[in-house]
């Protein structure tokens, strides 16, 4: 391994995550605190209403579900190797992740083209916004090529992937779990801390502002500026 | 357990509209003037019978707007609920795209100026507002305006539901056709549907004037209340990706000012003032069946004159000029006392907060085969004989019920005889006190309905009470907290990016 | 000559200028987090706690990175018998080929060449981290592991019996993951494939298996290196979860039968999955259409008979 490449490992693998955390907490916190009127996703269903859902629907599901696979996995390593023990349950998993990879895929493309074609929503789409479909196209694109040209992906990202992760969670980071892995695996993990160090800057903001009071609160909201009543 | 607030709330007498868009064009130029704004009509006036604005949008079936009632017989919203919230949030399947309502367009008009010399006239096309291309206009806010396009728009207007085959085809016949004007703007509902599907909790009612407002900063673009409105009283800013509605021009009325479409209502045809009601009943009102609703949400509203009423909303921090000009409203007199003010489909169960004096269609005669024929002999024919048949005006402002309706009606009418006997004398004062007395209504009140409709002036129709802004930001906060703190900094502008 | 810190004399002016403007009584009811500070702290701790083999035990160091290829007292591997190396060779010339072994042969030093063909070619990688130092350490370490009876780095015994079908058996298990490692690692079908293994094949993060025993060359070399997986992906994984003596046995018996049955390599993704996934979207995508059929589309078109 030449000295160069070694190099560019630690860059990408122990300080490039933190700078991409640094950049993802400093940035959000600002926008949310400077400019709260920016932090949502600019909808477009209002000037295309039947293309979006082929897109919107597709994506959206298709990516919540990969992401929690990804994250489960990083929390309960040992759990998923120990699901894979039976080859049956290691393919249904495998089957799984790449039917929802091929799913979030087609919705990507499906928000591309629609963005591209139509010429109302090509209006509300801001130079972050292409960058950013280009970023998760390239990181939805790598995931599928992963699953399929270097499989067991959920068994190895448990084995190997998961304690480099947690060595940067640790802040001491072990990047000899990953130096070796093939070009496609190290795209993606470099292109998913570009897309978090980019997140900030980006549309994406609105994953942080779920409408998660939702489900508790009253019915009706009243806000008193005078005497203060319970509404 | 009584809860007592204050709503301002408006009347709109619509046999006094002519339909001028005077209101709509205030409102415009005051506030909807903006990029992403320009296909929004806070205020706007619908021809009826007619599809309305954006296209049938009382066709619930398909826009999915205010409560129902569910087997439990609460009302729960049509569009939503806090376990659909989330799997809809991407794509809201209730969402009607700007094509439901129109592209805004301008005119090349810098064509006329600049066209190089040719052989035709230059021509100023129509631009799309929203990207700037050439287009077609296939639509606009007002396109089936007295009853343009009547075959297709007004004979698709939702609420003919009620009728029989032949009165839709009197409503369709040469010579016989009616329509009148319906100006909306929102109801500033008691229980509104969009404030209960906001996920952010972005909007929000006044407590104490009851305004209906977004609050900007917390609007998400979930797009949840663009579908929960029946009256799609909440627009999209496509630009922004914030929704926005009629503010009842909160500005104004803060300092003593009419809202802009009532100040410049050339028939005079709209009326605000405060009404004291009871919150504590919001739910249970809205629980009602179709034919209790009317009532219910009238018995709501509180008699501001009763010492124990007045006593218990001091209690609850309403101030002593509030009451005072809730006893003064207009709104309070039309809706609870003389009962001639009818909520707009109070089946949707916002319980809305607008009224609507419903019009008498006097013309009585019609052409047919070259003679005219009298549909009465009497001075006024009888309600039945309408043009505007009553099923048409239940549909609209009745939950489907005639009664209320034509005891509005037959009071406005009673009350025409009764000024027609003192004026002109056709009719005898014997005749017109049974009539008076036959819709319930005393000599006095008559002549106190005749004067609120017809000679009104601006402080009769606009009863707008303080609001006491002064003690809002000293209950928020210390006026010497910012002391050599504040002077210079930031306010972000409406922007993204 | 004083230190001079750009950063501290900045600060210094800083203040000096804000007790001068007052701005201290101003600003001080409202302090701001001081994030970027923070920022710095989080990022020098990133840079320095990048791990690097340097630190580590001599031993541990040579069962992780020498182990594959040589013992001390356990016969020759891939590599030479390391027992008594340092009477083979003077200690100089011995630190010199481990910490370059490609120089000294292509300088063309004849005993360098020499252990080249006695390895059949394999020239041994020149090991990250490796430097004279530990060149010395390890060289004594060999030494004091020399003297005794048995080394602790005499290597893995493997039985020279031809293995029977149950061994074979146990050992499918192992490599497909149906009988779990003792110590947690991850199967190896995880990333490896090999000839026979079901529907979809094994993993190919890794080499294909199937030749493995004879690339290998054989039982002894393949369970050494199984004894501690040498290459940059399985060293991380397996350093803290070694496959125990019984397991590499198994792996062996099943690797050898594999090589024996003679089945070819095959490095083409499996068209099955992709297939199949394919048609989970599709399904997916049939579902959501359904789920949502009442979705709105549009009022105003239909009315006015625009084709929707």
């Amino acid at each position: 391994m030449s000295s160069f490449a070694h190099y560019l490992d630690q860059l990408f693998f122990a300080v490039f995550p933190f700078v991409a955390m640094v950049i993802f907490f400093l940035v959000t916190i600002q926008r949310y605190r400077g400019r709260t009127f920016t932090f949502s996703s600019l909808s477009s269903q209002f000037l295309e209403n039947e293309d979006h859902f082929w897109g919107m629907v597709p994506f959206h599901f298709g990516i919540i579900f990969v992401l929690i696979g990804h994250v489960v996995a990083f929390l309960l390593p040992a759990q998923i190797l120990s699901w894979n023990a039976s080859p049956i349950r290691l393919i249904l998993l495998e089957l799984t992740g790449m039917a929802l990879a091929l799913f979030t895929l087609v919705g990507l493309l499906a928000v591309i083209i629609r963005r591209v074609s139509s010429s109302k929503v090509r209006v509300v789409t801001s130079p972050s916004d292409w960058v950013l479909y280009l970023l998760l196209l390239v990181q939805v694109a790598s995931g599928v090529y992963v699953a399929l040209f270097h499989p067991w992906g959920s068994s190895w990202f448990a084995a190997a992937v998961v304690p480099w992760l947690w060595s940067l969670v640790k802040l001491s980071p072990n990047i000899s779990y990953i130096a070796a892995m093939p070009f496609a695996v190290k795209l993606h993990i470099v292109n998913a801390f570009i897309v978090i160090a980019f997140f900030p800057f980006t549309r994406l903001v609105h994953i942080l502002v779920l409408p998660n009071p939702y489900p508790w609160r009253k019915t009706q909201v009243v806000r008193w500026y005078g005497i203060r009543r319970t509404a | 357990m009584i809860d007592v607030r204050s709503q301002i709330s408006m009347v709109f007498h619509l046999d006094k509209c002519i339909g001028c868009h005077t209101c709509s064009v205030a409102c415009k130029n005051v506030w909807t003037d903006r990029k992403g704004t320009e296909y929004m009509w806070w205020n706007n006036v619908e021809t009826k019978p007619g599809t309305g604005f954006p296209t049938k949008w009382e066709d619930q079936d398909k826009y999915r707007g205010g409560w129902e009632l569910n087997s439990n017989g609460d009302p729960v919203l049509k569009s939503t609920s806090r376990a659909r919230i989330i799997a809809n949030i991407f794509h809201n399947p209730h969402m009607p795209s700007m094509d439901d309502y129109y592209e805004p367009w301008t005119y090349e008009y810098d064509n006329l100026f600049n066209a190089p010399e040719g052989a035709d006239q230059p021509t100023a096309r129509p631009i799309s507002m929203v990207t700037g291309e050439y287009m077609d206009i296939k639509a606009g806010p007002n396109w089936d305006d007295d009853l343009g396009g009547s075959k297709l728009y007004a004979a698709n207007d939702p609420n003919l539901e009620g009728l029989t085959p032949e009165q839709r085809m009197q409503l369709q016949a040469i010579e016989r056709l009616v329509f009148f004007y319906f100006p909306r703007i929102c109801n500033h509902c008691l229980n509104p549907a969009c404030v209960a599907s906001c996920p952010s909790g972005a909007l929000y009612k006044r407590g104490e004037d009851g305004i209906v407002l977004v609050d900007q900063k917390r609007c998400r673009a979930w797009r949840s209340c663009i579908s929960a409105c029946p009256y799609k009283k909440v627009y999209f800013n496509w630009f922004t990706g914030k929704s926005e509605k009629c503010i009842l021009c909160f500005p104004r009325l803060e300092t003593g000012q009419a809202p802009a479409c009532f100040h410049s209502c050339v028939g005079r045809i709209r009326y605000l003032g405060v009404l004291l009601y009871d919150a504590s009943r919001i739910e249970e009102v809205a629980a009602r069946k179709d034919s209790e609703l009317i009532e219910a949400h009238r018995s709501m509203i509180l008699d501001p004159f009763d010492p124990e009423i007045m006593a218990e909303a001091q209690r609850s921090g309403i101030h002593e000029s509030v009451i005072e000009s809730a006893q003064k409203s207009p709104v309070y007199k039309m809706v609870k006392e003389w009962k001639i003010a009818l909520p707009p489909h109070i089946e949707y169960r916002t319980l809305p907060m607008l009224f609507y004096v419903p019009p008498l269609s006097p013309v009585m005669s019609r052409k047919e085969d070259g003679t005219i024929d009298q549909v009465s002999t009497d001075l006024f024919h009888s309600l039945d004989d309408s043009r505007v048949p009553l099923a048409y005006l239940a549909q609209l402002f009745g939950a489907g019920n005639q009664a209320p309706i034509r005891f509005a009606l037959e009071k406005l009418k009673a009350i025409r005889l009764y000024r027609r006997a003192l004026t002109v004398g056709d009719v005898t004062e014997e005749a017109a006190a049974k009539l008076l007395q036959r819709a319930e209504c005393s000599k006095e009140e008559a002549d106190a309905i005749y004067r609120l409709t017809t000679l009104c002036t601006f402080d009769d129709r606009f009863v707008i009470p303080p609001m006491h802004r002064e003690e809002a930001i000293e209950m928020l906060q210390d006026p010497q907290e910012r002391k050599q703190s504040a002077g210079f900094g930031f306010l972000s502008g409406p922007r993204r990016g | 000559m004083k230190e001079f810190s750009p950063l501290r004399s900045r600060r210094a002016v800083f203040f000096t200028w804000r007790k001068q403007v007052g701005l201290e009584a101003i600003t001080s009811s409202r302090p701001r987090p001081r994030v970027m500070g923070w920022a710095m702290i989080l990022l020098s701790f990133g840079v320095l706690h990048v791990e690097t083999a340097m630190g580590q035990e001599t031993e541990a160091y040579f069962r992780q990175n020498c182990m594959s290829c040589h013992t001390v007292g356990g016969g020759r591997l891939v590599g030479p018998d390391l027992k008594n190396v340092s009477k083979r060779k003077d200690q100089e010339w011995l630190i010199e080929f481990v910490t370059n072994p490609k120089g000294l042969i292509d300088a063309g030093d004849a005993y360098a060449l020499a252990m080249k063909d006695a390895a059949r070619g394999v020239i041994m990688p020149k090991i990250p981290g490796l430097d004279k130092a530990k060149a010395a350490a390890l060289l004594e370490l060999i030494s004091r592991e020399s003297v005794l009876e048995k080394s602790q780095f005499a290597g893995l015994h493997i039985t020279d019996e031809p293995f029977d079908a149950s061994d074979i058996a146990r050992g499918r298990d192992i490599f497909t993951g149906s009988l779990p490692l003792e110590n947690g690692g991850a199967s190896c079908l995880s990333c490896h494939h090999v000839t026979d293994i079901g529907l979809f094949g094994g993993g190919k993060l890794g080499p294909d298996l199937t030749r493995v025993y004879e690339r290998m060359l054989g039982r002894k070399n393949l369970a050494s290196w199984l004894l501690s997986p040498a290459t940059a992906t399985m060293r991380p994984v397996f350093q803290a979860k070694p496959l125990t003596s019984d397991e590499i046995e198994g792996l062996v018996a099943y690797l050898e039968d594999v090589a024996k049955a003679g089945g070819a390599e095959d490095a083409t993704p499996s068209l099955m999955l992709f297939l199949l996934g394919l048609a989970g979207a599709v399904l997916g995508l049939m579902l959501v259409d359904s789920i949502w059929s009442y979705r709105f589309r549009a009022v105003r078109r239909p009315l006015v008979g625009e084709i929707v």
